[in-house]
């Protein structure tokens, strides 16, 4: 449904992928929905453009997140809300492998079934 | 050509000339943001940039008008040539100050036509706004400024704040306003 109503398939992976991690930059989004950065830049731009992303830059890198001044930021959030809820567990882990949480330098990751 | 000096202007010149000729070419646009709070408070505060949000649902005539006083498109960006100091944002319909979309602006008479621009208390609780939800201490300052110049409605502003989750925002900007 999220695709019916924005438009395409990306964009709507793309406001699921902000919606999970709050704020992202391009290149995990990218790797997540294993698509090519390019494509994604494109759209986190036209969503920044119409005022619904904000983003900035963190040391070398561009973080989007939903933009908390725009008066559709909460009604948007609420319509992905509905698809986010209802995604099983387990494919929530594999469609937002990127990890956000604090991890210590140096410390090994270990990924399942590998 | 136009006489108009780019290469020096201040933002309220800017403001003024661009937002007068864009109205008198049908475009309704109104001035926001951090230049509003250089306007207010007479070059106190220095923006580099004006944000404009437009008053309507399509952006006819805006490229072609600022095309002809000779600006180029960047991006989302509009910039003259002759103009280093300052450039032009335009934002899309509705103009709003978190979740109020309900926005009266204030009007300024020049050469013949209106002009838009915040109002002194919306271009606090729309400063306000980014300290809230971007934890911009710079703009409670501005908030604070702009506020210590004009009037402003105290009471609009609290219930604008609560709304919007930032009671110890405002709570704070009081605490500056009094110093």
């Amino acid at each position: 449904m999220l695709e019916t109503i924005f438009g395409n398939k990306t964009v709507a992976n793309v406001l699921l992928n902000i919606y999970h991690y709050e704020s992202i930059h391009a290149r995990a989004i990218a790797r997540n929905m294993g698509k090519v950065h390019g494509g994604i830049v494109n759209q986190l731009d036209r969503l920044e453009a119409g005022g619904l992303l904000v983003s900035k830059e963190i040391g070398r890198t561009r973080v989007y997140s939903f933009n908390p001044k725009s008066p559709y930021s909460k009604y948007v959030k609420e319509i992905i809300k509905i698809t986010y809820d209802a995604l099983p567990v387990k494919l929530k882990e594999k469609i937002f492998a990127e990890r956000s949480r604090p991890r210590a330098k140096g410390k090994p990751v270990i990924k399942p079934n590998e | 050509m136009s006489s108009f000096n780019f290469k020096s202007c201040t933002i309220e010149q800017l403001w003024k000339y661009v937002a007068t000729h864009l109205a008198k070419n049908d475009v309704d646009v109104i001035l926001v943001g951090g230049a509003v709070v250089s306007i207010y408070t007479e070059g106190a505060y220095i923006s580099g940039d004006l944000d404009f949000v437009l008053n309507d649902l399509t952006r006819t005539n805006l490229n072609t008008a600022l095309e002809s006083l000779g600006f180029n498109q960047s991006g989302r960006h509009f910039i003259h040539p002759d103009c280093k100091h300052l450039y032009l944002e335009f934002c899309p319909f509705p103009v709003s100050i978190g979740d109020d979309c309900t926005i009266v602006p204030a009007e300024v008479s020049n050469d013949g036509v209106k002009i838009k621009i915040f109002n002194p208390t919306d271009s606090v609780r729309d400063r306000l706004a980014s300290y809230i939800h971007f934890k911009a201490k710079e703009c409670i300052d501005q908030a604070v400024m702009v506020a210590k110049r004009h009037p402003v409605d105290l009471s609009k502003i609290k219930k604008w704040c609560v709304q919007e989750s930032g009671e110890l925002a405002f709570e704070e900007f009081i605490q500056r306003l009094k110093q």
